[in-house]
């Protein structure tokens, strides 16, 4: 403790000041350890630091100390609050990582994770971290600037100039894709035999089937779930980001369930091949893709809307000055 | 330079572009693609848009520069960014720094410069 004591308490001060900043840590250390905090070394570190930072303006008498220590409360009370500050900074439960050099995410999703990595223009790589889960997934801000669709600064924030009735128009599409969904469902029930193909192999034989029953509801349940949580962001007034980012996931996955009753439905008719798949998904990922440039695009023209409208006899000037 | 630039920490590259930045728009505003082009002439602070984008955005948010949409004389309107009043002071600020630390290295490194 000899090398602790010196640095805390260098720079002049009295005996008894010296000892009571010593008495003051040990006590706080106690409790600090007590309390189960795992960097209260740091804590302590930064402490001491204040504490001499405001001593140093003062004689340094015991006095001072005593003033001092006595503006931080009872130690014990000071290492309860640090224990609680701690706690509070590690986030929400789970984890995120890399494992063998692939990405991981496991803690509490949220649409601004979601929307952030399906739409983040400025970020040039195409495959990003999943928001949830293991490996990639498709970063089509990226794919929109790659594609000259987009310019990577075309919005200060993503959507945030998009009109708000704009932004809640956009859980009109993946409504549409659910309402398609239960009309084809509702339509097809009757002519749908007790057990139906539920998997296909590479060459497009069904090669698993599943109840009727069973199957549709799974389905139900793979378009409603999707539809339910951005009506829920939404309602949530979360911002234009996450709003539009949740109702593009929704959309596309929606769009991938009603491909897969149409895949179902194609091969009981007798179809063979796996096409119907194949362009559900094309349209899954197309789908939200285009939703998102659109609003994207929309964006930019409010933003230009905003800054031309305006000002713009004097922008020209100085734009024609440069 | 260029080879001695490569091999510095990207954090220090990072610093020195942004600073560069901030002195080219000093001069006046200018769009992102003109931003890139122009520190495309001096080879050690060649950057490209997937770095230079992502230095603007950061640069915005911390209020040292301001965009804007202006009309171009050809194409669509442009966004155009020049520095804020608080840009301005930071960046005589880090001039001064830079001036300082640089008379520093070049005395360390043993070739002093003698042009500006």
């Amino acid at each position: 403790m000899t090398d602790g004591q010196s640095s805390a308490t260098g720079g002049g001060l009295a005996p008894e000041a010296a000892a009571a900043i010593d008495d003051y840590f040990a006590r706080f250390q106690v409790e600090a350890l007590a309390a189960g905090p795992d960097e209260w070394e740091n804590a302590v570190a930064d402490l001491k630091d204040h504490v001499r930072d405001r001593l140093a303006e003062t004689a340094g008498t015991s006095e001072d100390a005593e003033r001092v220590l006595s503006e931080l409360g009872p130690p014990e009370a000071l290492a309860a609050a640090y224990a609680e500050g701690l706690r509070s900074q590690e986030g929400p439960p789970g984890v995120s990582g890399r494992c063998l050099g692939v990405p991981y995410d496991m803690r509490t999703p949220s649409s601004e994770r979601f929307a952030s990595r399906w739409w983040n223009p400025l970020d040039r790589r195409i495959l990003v971290p999943k928001a949830l889960g293991v490996g990639w997934t498709v970063n089509l801000g990226a794919l929109a600037v790659l594609t000259h669709l987009v310019l990577p600064d075309d919005e200060d924030v993503p959507f945030g100039a998009v009109p708000p009735r704009i932004v809640a128009a956009t859980l009109v599409f993946p409504l549409v894709a659910f309402v398609a969904f239960t009309a084809l469902a509702a339509e097809s029930w009757s002519h749908l035999p007790a057990q139906v193909p539920t998997h296909w192999g590479i060459s497009g034989e069904a090669d698993g089937r599943g109840s009727r029953l069973s199957t549709l509801l799974f389905l139900s349940v793979m378009t409603a779930v999707p539809v339910a949580l951005p009506a829920w962001v939404h309602l949530r007034r979360r911002p234009s980001l996450n709003r539009t980012g949740v109702s593009a996931m929704s959309l596309s996955l929606t769009t991938l369930a009603l491909a897969v009753l149409v895949q179902t439905l194609f091969t009981l008719g007798g179809g063979v091949g796996l096409w119907p798949m194949w362009l559900g998904v094309v349209c899954s990922v197309g789908s939200s893709f285009v939703l998102l440039v659109c609003v994207s695009r929309i964006g930019r023209a409010a933003e230009q809307h905003r800054d031309l409208s305006g000002a713009s006899t004097k922008g020209c000037a100085r734009c024609m000055r440069t | 330079m260029t080879s001695s630039s490569e091999t510095l920490p990207s954090q220090f590259r990072k610093g020195v572009v942004e600073l560069a930045i901030l002195a080219l728009l000093h001069d006046g505003e200018a769009y992102g693609a003109e931003i890139i082009d122009r520190l495309g002439n001096y080879p050690g602070l060649a950057i490209s848009a997937g770095t230079a984008y992502p230095l603007l955005s950061r640069l915005k948010k911390s209020g040292l520069i301001a965009s804007v949409w202006r009309e171009s004389p050809v194409g669509p309107p442009r966004k155009y960014y020049r520095l804020s009043d608080e840009g301005e002071e930071a960046f005589g600020g880090m001039a001064r720094t830079w001036n300082r630390m640089k008379d520093a290295m070049d005395s360390l490194l043993g070739r002093r410069v003698t042009h500006d």
